[in-house]
């Protein structure tokens, strides 16, 4: 985790010739200082009518780290299946434990095969799965009201160092319609934001069996 | 048209990145694929971020590859620089429940996935 003291904003006007035309662009940047050093969050240039798009999404990022959310999730998708979801999120996750950033990879797909590349295995087991994750949150507590569940107990080491899985199990696909008639899709980011030990997060996401390519 | 795990994954992410295998049906269905995010970006996530679409199974000496790639250049869409090549070892090392940085550290395929992931956190 970062200790940070300074948060710094910039923004400033440049003129750019593009295509024989002279536009203005603002260069916008969000720099974060600490005790181990400076180190650039994000970064854009946009045209004039992109600024308040673009400045709203660094509110977003600004807000964010206010609240110490510093960890980087990264959604690997695409609807189509067999273009390499599993493949890139595994092996970019397990490039990042291997450069000694603390891993976590979020296997969301029914068929397991992130759970399978770093485990060696499935898991026959859905409570020690996101599977436990999901009834949870579909579950009251003894007042009736609806619960934050943890993600602690479900994550699992891999072999390899500093990399850690939360694996997947079929019986997710059979929870799918009371979770979403209930509106939880906010609950795994809620998690994953309380989860603070990992710098990296990677969520492999499922293919999608009524996905139609619409052509142009 | 997302599922919820989608939706849930996209919502919870920061940042998001597209795998692309160099085939005219994926090439078609980019358009729907960047609504979908638009969408959730709109309505759930406005910090989430296209860190870019990854060129998979690239083959350098095919020529469809590298035409579809020049056409979604010209569209402007935001490709990583990195190419993944298709190699039988990515089957060999699911198999062996190795990723290839374990598997064969040396390969060709490793190097570009560490290429990758410095383009992503150089």
């Amino acid at each position: 985790m970062f200790t940070y003291n300074i948060l710094f904003f910039y923004r400033s006007k440049v003129q750019c010739c593009f295509n024989g035309k002279v536009v203005e662009l603002y260069a916008i940047r969000i720099r974060f200082h600490s005790v181990m050093g400076t180190r650039t969050i994000r970064e854009d240039s946009c045209g004039g009518t992109e600024f308040p798009c673009v400045l709203r999404s660094y509110c977003f990022t600004m807000t964010n780290l206010l609240r110490g959310d510093l960890q980087m999730r990264r959604v690997i998708f695409n609807q189509k299946g067999g273009v390499g979801k599993t493949t890139i999120t595994c092996n970019l996750a397990a490039i990042s434990a291997f450069e000694g950033k603390s891993t976590l990879v979020v296997d969301l797909d029914a068929q397991s095969n992130s759970t399978q590349y770093l485990l060696g295995r499935k898991c026959a087991d859905p409570d020690i799965t996101i599977a436990r994750f999901f009834k949870d949150t579909l579950s009251l507590n003894p007042f009736g009201k609806s619960q934050n569940p943890s993600l602690n107990d479900i994550v699992h080491e891999t072999p390899f160092q500093n990399l850690c899985i939360i694996p997947s199990h079929l019986e997710i696909e059979a929870l799918q319609s009371r979770l979403e008639s209930r509106y939880k899709i906010y609950k795994l980011r809620e998690a994953l934001m309380n989860l603070n030990k990992f710098d990296q997060v990677f969520i492999d996401t499922p293919r999608c069996s009524t996905f139609l390519a619409v052509p142009r | 048209m997302l599922n919820f795990f989608s939706r849930s994954a996209l919502i919870a992410a920061t940042h998001c990145l597209i795998p692309f295998d160099c085939d005219a049906f994926s090439r078609e269905s980019l358009y729907s694929l960047l609504e979908a995010i638009g969408e959730v970006k709109t309505d759930h996530n406005g910090g989430l971020e296209i860190e870019g679409i990854i060129v998979n199974q690239f083959q350098n000496r095919a020529n469809l590859p590298q035409q579809l790639v020049d056409e979604l250049e010209r569209e402007g869409h935001p490709l990583l620089k990195t190419r993944i090549s298709p190699s039988v070892k990515v089957r060999e090392s699911h198999s062996a429940a190795r990723p290839l940085i374990h598997y064969v550290p040396n390969h060709k395929l490793s190097e570009e996935f560490k290429a990758l992931y410095q383009e992503l956190d150089g």
